[in-house]
């Protein structure tokens, strides 16, 4: 991997998305119409001037199958370059800035949408039917039919990490409860009111150890962000950031235990590429802020420590509230790079972010990091 | 720093029916991947990245990329991008692992594709899961009920006969019968394609592909790396994908391939190709229906509108012509969804390579042009410009 190029510098000119709801009452284009409008919008561009559109949802739960051709004119791809990713956001982020670093494209969008065509009366509901298909990506022989899903797979790391001696429920609830307080404070909420700690121990068991309120709020919704060359970023309107690395790793599968043992392995391969295509050297003290995606709080320090941030003061590790607050599926990459350059603007123009986001499809097995460090300018 | 992209190995496997096969898609999968690592010379640690293609909902399993890349011993830890584009995803593979290459950020990286239609028992029930919901859905429409629709205007609009389009056939398997991976490698006469059993008039069963089943797989690579090498690899000069809109909205006209037209103009602008017919060595299309190959010769600028059949009828889209097209027999032989959609990628580049198996190999290839599509009453479109390489020419 030494003979890697340093990717040149992409430009964000454009961030948007729908709002975040528990359903919509939109289908699965319509919303990413919405979100690829506004983005275009923000930089004064339209959709033929998009070079390549790169899209990040998931069929199944989605209802749908090869739903790029329902999708793709809404992204901005009719007659142009675009393709469909089923992975977080955050690669097509990676994707779409690949394009415009190798010079193939002037701008490209990339799109995240999660719209699953299924009523639930609560959050409850709209996680059972995530979790059976979140069974049917694991590995057919032996974890399907042991009942392995995102959530088991949370549940025993969780678990496991108790079992050290090393952290406490009452820690987890406690970051819990920060985390979602501060979303609801912020403008994207999905769970609305501030909580105690005690709110959260007092909330429903899902998967032992870990309670309701520990877990993601489940929303629904698209995001998009437009990137650009810094050449064509000059002539533009819109956002002031640019990305300048961007890191993506997959975990290991069920039979090497990295997934229980060492779950930020992962996001520490993502991260190493992204801090070396962004010339960080010692990330705690050159970063500002920290988009994290830790859909419980047991994975809250292992995140945070395979980013190498763990000296962060508290309000600067995920100020918007992360998954606690609101989880819109694979659209989540894309908002956390709009909440980490909405604080960029607002707090410290001038400053780095580092963004993370991961799948959740099979928890921490075959898990899928995406980091990108993004610049105010 | 951006940095040139190249095709430096190329894994197929055997390809038979669903019922014959005694591989699993794991197996399969692992097959190509090792092919293709051991053809471009690397060792897999070596790779830094995999795209791998699953059609979610015409499969058995969810992303089944996420335990089948862990599962090839290529090493634990590869980075993975899961790709589903429905019938290109097998030609979209290539313009992401070569994005990734030319961005600098990645410098080997494996293209896989399986088969996709290993344990379906009515394809065309799955395929109309794709289909707008309004009519086609409920109507039970599959692709060929579909791809008749374009069939038909292209006979109203230019008098094509079925025997003219059972000359198609007859010439695919005729160049399917010399490849070693093609699934139906046996010769059929015009009667017999005629004769076949109607699926959707016009079109018989001979005139629409198989299913089949197949693995391909090719390794992406930095110009450095193609460098390296001993023998040529194949360089991507220039590629581009084109996309219809859902509902076929702005197709006024189902006897011609706008939408492929557009992109070919668009890529062979960027190839600085500006007389196809005499500039490609080789092609390899993807039409999985008769109709459309005719066509796609038209859109891709061989031959005029309506003459498609009449350049194929000539020979000169055989061996020894001067448009040797489709020399593996195409998808109306083998189509293994995702390893179907890639291997006109894959042959393509061994042509240009001159690691095509030597019965098919063009003698001298150095220019070569791949073409993916996939859709229904709406067309994708992906096209790749590949040339000849030699570790000379990149010293």
């Amino acid at each position: 991997m030494s003979n890697r190029v340093r990717p040149g510098p992409v430009h964000v000119v454009g961030l948007a998305c729908t709002p975040l709801l528990p359903e919509q009452d939109a289908v699965l284009d319509e919303l990413v119409f919405d979100a690829v409008s506004a983005a275009l919008a923000e930089c004064a561009l339209r959709k033929p001037d998009v070079g390549l559109s790169v899209l990040a949802s998931m069929d199944v739960p989605d209802g749908r199958s090869i739903s790029s051709g329902l999708t793709t004119a809404a992204a901005a791809g009719y007659l142009s370059d675009s393709y469909r990713l089923e992975a977080d956001s955050g690669s097509a982020v990676a994707a779409a800035a690949q394009a415009v670093a190798a010079g193939d494209v002037e701008v490209a969008i990339a799109v995240g949408v999660h719209n699953p065509e299924h009523h639930a009366e609560d959050d409850a509901g709209r996680r059972r039917f995530l979790e059976q298909l979140s069974n049917l990506a694991f590995e057919p022989a032996f974890d399907r039919p042991v009942g392995m899903t995102a959530q088991t797979v949370y549940g025993l790391q969780a678990a496991h990490a108790l079992d050290s001696g090393n952290v406490s429920l009452d820690h987890w609830a406690e970051l819990s409860a920060a985390a979602i307080t501060r979303g609801a404070g912020g403008r994207r909420p999905g769970r609305r009111g501030a909580v105690t700690a005690a709110d959260v121990l007092a909330s429903a068991p899902v998967v032992t150890p870990l309670l309701d309120l520990m877990l993601p709020a489940p929303v629904t919704g698209a995001s998009a962000v437009v990137l650009a060359s810094p050449a064509r970023a000059a002539r533009l309107l819109g956002r002031s950031a640019v990305l300048t690395g961007i890191g993506q790793a997959t975990g290991d599968h069920t039979w090497t235990g990295e997934w229980l043992t060492h779950p930020g392995a992962t996001t520490a391969r993502a991260a190493a590429d992204a801090y070396r295509n962004a010339g960080l050297a010692d990330p705690g003290t050159e970063v500002d802020v920290v988009e994290l995606s830790a859909p419980t709080p047991a994975l809250h320090g292992p995140y945070l420590a395979a980013l190498q941030l763990q000296g962060l003061a508290p309000d600067r590790v995920c100020p918007s509230g992360g998954l606690a607050s609101a989880h819109a599926g694979l659209a989540n990459g894309i908002i956390r790079l709009l909440e980490a350059v909405e604080w960029l603007e607002q707090h410290q123009p001038r400053g780095r972010a580092v963004v993370h986001s991961v799948d959740t499809i099979t928890g921490t097995v075959s898990e899928e990091s995406t980091v990108a460090v993004v610049e105010g300018i | 720093m951006a940095q040139r992209a190249a095709v430096v190995g190329v894994g197929i496997t055997d390809a038979t029916s669903p019922r014959k096969q005694t591989r699993s898609h794991l197996e399969l999968c692992q097959e190509a991947a090792w092919a293709a690592v051991e053809h471009a010379g690397i060792s897999p640690a070596e790779l830094d990245g995999v795209v791998v293609g699953n059609i979610d909902g015409f499969e058995g399993t969810v992303l089944g990329g996420k335990h089948i890349t862990r599962l090839l011993g290529l090493g634990p830890h590869l980075p993975m991008v899961v790709l589903n584009t429905g019938g290109t995803t097998g030609g979209n593979l290539m313009q992401v692992a070569a994005r990734m290459v030319r961005a600098g950020t990645h410098q080997r990286v494996l293209c896989l594709g399986g088969p996709t239609f290993f344990g379906v028992r009515d394809l065309q029930s799955a395929i109309n899961t794709n289909s707008p919901m309004i009519v086609e859905q409920p109507l039970g429409m599959g692709g060929f009920h579909m791809g008749a629709f374009a069939a038909s205007a292209y006979q109203a609009r230019h008098g094509t006969t079925v025997e003219d389009l059972a000359s198609v056939v007859v010439a695919d398997h005729q160049k399917a019968a010399r490849n070693p991976y093609a699934h139906l490698r046996y010769t059929l006469t015009e009667t017999e394609v005629v004769e076949g059993i109607p699926l959707s008039s016009p079109l018989t069963q001979p005139m629409v592909c198989p299913v089949s089943t197949s693995a391909a797989a090719m390794v992406v690579a930095s110009d450095d790396v193609a460098a390296a090498r001993r023998t040529p690899s194949a360089l991507i000069r220039a590629m581009g994908t084109s996309s219809d809109p859902y509902l076929g909205g702005g197709k006024g006209d189902f006897a011609v391939m706008e939408n492929l037209a557009a992109l070919a103009r668009r890529v062979y602008a960027l190839a600085d190709v500006r007389d196809p017919r005499a500039e490609f060595d080789v092609v390899e299309v993807f039409a999985p229906y008769v109709h459309m190959q005719p066509m796609q010769l038209e859109a891709l600028g061989f031959c005029g509108p309506g003459e498609g059949i009449d350049l194929i009828r000539s020979g000169a889209t055989d061996a020894g012509g001067d448009l040797p097209t489709n020399l593996s027999g195409g998808p109306k032989c083998t189509n293994a969804g995702v390893a179907g959609e890639l291997a006109p990628y894959a042959y393509t580049a061994l042509q240009v390579m001159g690691d095509a198996p030597e019965a098919i190999q063009v003698p001298g290839a150095r220019t070569g042009l791949a073409h993916g599509t996939g859709g229904s009453f709406f067309q994708f479109e992906n096209l790749a410009v590949f040339s000849q390489l030699t570790p000379q020419e990149q010293r």
